[in-house]
């Protein structure tokens, strides 16, 4: 089972998917991923804060995108990633070909957005 | 220590991996298997699983799949039958190069890359039509 919702951070989306990044869920995940892909072209934000498990299908899905977005120096990150779905991003070796970052807070500073002026008028 | 044992067997479609979740969570709960041992075997059952149903049958066809969990000296074991086309489950493939920019990282074999970093050993072998793949996972086994 899973959710997705967007939310905007001034005018920067944040993708929040909550539940299982799992073999049913990540085509459904991915095809979300594509979508925001498509229709911007600023870095992809994704509050992992909600996912509680995550399989190579999951992870198939991040590495999509991310290679995708990747020749046009876009930046993807994946940002309050729980402990659990931390280690299977450090035992697949992800953690090293993927960007996490630890808060919010610090997914802008690695995207070189303001959080701040983003969310001023 | 006595061997807490128990088998579920599913058809060859992914609709029924929730009942391969339900099985292993009723079987941790029963058994007080660690949250980090727990999540490795959910793990490596669900990339054996689908695997199996998404490689294993070219031709379509209907087939059972069982799963055996137990646990004895501080071990759990899974092993897992079907009647799929050949694979060696206990070759481990390589995992992502740490070292290629991102646009050049392969996509397949990273769940049987995942098994084998989650498992203490893998094993496969072929009796007649039927594979059996057995995993054994440290009971104890813990991230820190």
């Amino acid at each position: 089972m899973l959710t997705i919702e967007d939310t905007l951070e001034g005018d920067v989306k944040i993708i929040c998917p909550t539940g299982k990044l799992d073999t049913l869920t990540a085509k459904t995940f991915e095809a979300h991923l594509q979508s925001c892909v498509e229709d911007g072209n600023g870095p992809l934000l994704v509050d992992m804060s909600g996912v509680d498990y995550v399989t190579s299908f999951g992870l198939r899905s991040i590495l999509i995108v991310a290679k995708k977005l990747a020749p046009f120096g876009r930046k993807f990150i994946l940002f309050a990633t729980n402990p659990s779905v931390m280690d299977v991003l450090r035992v697949s070796g992800f953690l090293k070909i993927v960007t996490v970052a630890e808060n919010q807070d610090a997914a802008f500073d690695m995207a070189g957005l303001s959080q701040t002026a983003s969310s001023d008028p | 220590m006595a061997t807490a044992f128990t088998q579920v067997i599913v058809g060859n479609t992914l609709e029924e991996l929730p009942q391969i979740y339900q099985a292993l969570e009723g079987f941790c709960s029963s058994f007080a298997v660690p949250d980090y041992t727990r999540r490795s075997i959910l793990l490596i059952s669900e990339e054996l699983f689908s695997n199996t149903v998404m490689y294993g049958y070219p031709d379509e066809g209907s087939d059972e799949i069982a799963l055996d969990i137990s646990l004895a000296e501080g071990e759990i074991s899974l092993v897992f039958r079907n009647h799929a086309v050949e694979f060696d489950s206990a070759a481990s493939p390589d995992g992502p190069d740490q070292e290629n920019a991102i646009e050049d990282h392969r996509i397949g074999g990273l769940g049987l890359f995942l098994v084998h970093q989650l498992a203490k050993k893998v094993e496969s072998r072929r009796q007649g039509l039927a594979n059996i793949t057995t995993v054994t996972v440290d009971l104890n086994t813990d991230d820190e």
